[in-house]
């Protein structure tokens, strides 16, 4: 097994072009997929015998909920390596997922208020999905509120890395604390998500929507990236060849 | 692969020489001269508690007297009260140390950074913590709360404060080079600090029903238990890093 | 059509859902485009300033 694929992604200007050239290759197949689960979700699937049409929703709020902690756990993974080998790639990788994780965050939280008027009658409930996900919204706040509070962007990179580092092993301990807290308190929730019995017209745009969604979190993180790695990069000879100054 | 082994953030510097102190007599130096300098200072230790006074004093004004409604809502009042005071002290838990050099004195003695910020920490706890858990059965008992209930709540303020200290050790170490770092700090801290609410509350809760609440002791123990072993780790990384 | 639109009666919180998810995927999209623009700016701005003087 061969490192030299990772050693030479660490090098900025590899890095850059890398990210500029898989780019479409991301953001093609997500538009592609994510128009192909809207259309099998909102028009092809029929509805559900419970919850009529309202389930539809589903099809954009759970990738959303999935891409907000796949972005976290990324982020505090790009950190930990960021940490451990002093890679500067790594941490503009983590920089680039923060905010695309916060706003997906937003947009769960959004789109489930949204399903739960319908099917709880009221836009919040303290539902431990939804709870969770809140907390995790204000670790994303303060993890990027972190980050903006240093000029320093090395020191914020590897400060940052720090407190992902903590969150990321904190999540779990959260979201099992927030689901044994409800139990106490009411029945389990109403949502579904994943049960056995979808039928496929159901379950097929569904993960068209998962695989669309994680295509476009890398299209969006690409194109972030390389505007990362150039605010880390002081004069190089190389981005004067990229930008042609 | 040999880059494992450049890891300068996390080791240690140079050791020691052999006839100095061990670490956990350095330690306890550390923790004896936290408390006399806090002890210089005394209006800073009774500010949380009176902080904490405050707030559990606004419930009942702000809702009502009646000590059997208020009997209800005592274990979240107490909480959140303690969460919010644990957190006022803070922002100062490394910052004098570090404006003055001592901090980088510590990170190149060759002493072992976690050791004695693990002792900072224990000095932050027996002058915040401590005293907020013997004040909590009195704030208790205005809340209506029954006598067979303050050891529970005596018990579970005790281990969360100690949680919250840890928590609150990273924060502080996070924002060691931030200027105004008070509401920065509150929001790292607080949503870490959601499991020791839970359990706590619920803790104090069925103390003042009379229930066992051994169980939910257990928790927030093992929630202390792995603060203890995790958090000084995050924090000498931190105060490295805020260091350079 | 209109029973489309009307999504069973369900349509006052599935349109605005979708609405507000692909608005936060748009956002995305421009938000990135702008922070790699600026980097790229910001870049020849500084090779400009080191090649003049």
């Amino acid at each position: 097994m061969t490192w030299t694929w990772f050693h030479r992604l660490a090098s900025p200007p590899h890095l850059y072009r890398t990210a500029g050239r898989l780019t479409p290759w991301f953001a093609w197949p997500a538009a592609l997929l994510i128009i192909a689960g809207l259309i099998g979700g909102l028009w092809l699937a029929p509805p559900d015998y419970q919850q009529g049409d309202a389930y539809r929703i589903m099809y954009v709020h759970a990738p959303s909920a999935w891409l907000s902690l796949m972005v976290y756990t990324i982020m505090a993974v790009a950190g930990a390596i960021g940490l451990i080998w002093r890679m500067k790639a790594a941490h503009a990788l983590a920089a680039a997922a923060a905010p695309i994780g916060a706003s997906f965050t937003l947009a769960t939280l959004v789109t489930g208020s949204l399903w739960g008027k319908p099917m709880w009658g009221t836009y919040w409930q303290w539902d431990p999905r939804l709870t969770s996900e809140l907390l995790l919204f204000f670790l994303y706040l303060g993890y990027m509120g972190l980050r903006a509070a240093f000029e320093d962007l090395q020191r914020a990179d590897r400060v940052s890395a720090v407190l992902a580092v903590v969150g990321v092993i904190n999540v779990p301990i959260i979201h099992y604390s927030v689901v044994w807290w409800n139990s106490l308190h009411q029945g389990p929730s109403v949502m579904y998500l994943g049960k056995p019995t979808m039928p496929p017209s159901m379950l097929v745009p569904l993960l068209l929507m998962f695989l669309g969604f994680t295509l476009f979190f890398g299209a969006v993180v690409l194109v972030r990236l390389q505007g990362e790695v150039l605010n880390r990069e002081r004069a190089a000879h190389w981005v004067e060849e990229e930008l042609g100054a | 692969m040999s880059e494992l082994s450049v890891v300068p953030s996390l080791t240690r510097p140079e050791r020691a020489p052999r006839n100095a102190p061990g670490a956990a007599a350095v330690a306890w130096m550390m923790l004896e001269r936290d408390l006399k300098l806090a002890f210089r200072k005394a209006s800073q230790l009774v500010q949380p508690l009176a902080f904490f006074a405050m707030v559990t004093t606004l419930f009942p004004l702000a809702i009502t007297p009646e000590l059997t409604r208020l009997r209800h809502i005592a274990s979240g009042v107490l909480w959140a009260a303690a969460l919010l005071s644990s957190l006022l002290a803070l922002e100062f838990l490394f910052r004098d140390d570090a404006q003055d050099g001592t901090l980088e004195q510590y990170a190149l003695s060759g002493r072992a950074l976690t050791g004695l910020l693990a002792a900072k920490t224990a000095a932050h706890w027996l002058l915040t913590g401590l005293p907020l858990a013997l004040i909590a059965p009195l704030a208790a008992v205005s809340l209506g709360v029954p006598a067979h209930a303050l050891p529970g709540i005596l018990a579970s303020v005790t281990l969360g404060t100690v949680t919250m200290s840890l928590l609150g050790a990273i924060g502080a170490a996070l924002t060691l080079g931030v200027r105004r770092a008070g509401a920065l700090l509150s929001l790292l801290t607080l949503p870490l600090a959601i499991p020791v609410l839970i359990f706590g509350a619920h803790a104090t809760q069925l103390a003042i029903r009379g229930q066992p609440y051994g169980a939910a002791l257990t928790l927030l123990g093992a929630l202390a238990v792995f603060g203890m072993t995790l958090a000084p780790l995050a924090a000498a990384a931190a105060v490295r890093i805020n260091l350079e | 059509m209109m029973r489309f639109l009307d999504m069973g009666g369900y349509y006052p919180w599935v349109w605005p859902a979708y609405a507000v998810t692909l608005g936060v995927m748009g956002l995305n999209i421009y938000w990135a485009m702008r922070l790699r623009e600026r980097a790229r700016r910001a870049a020849l701005r500084r090779l400009q300033t080191q090649e003049e003087p």
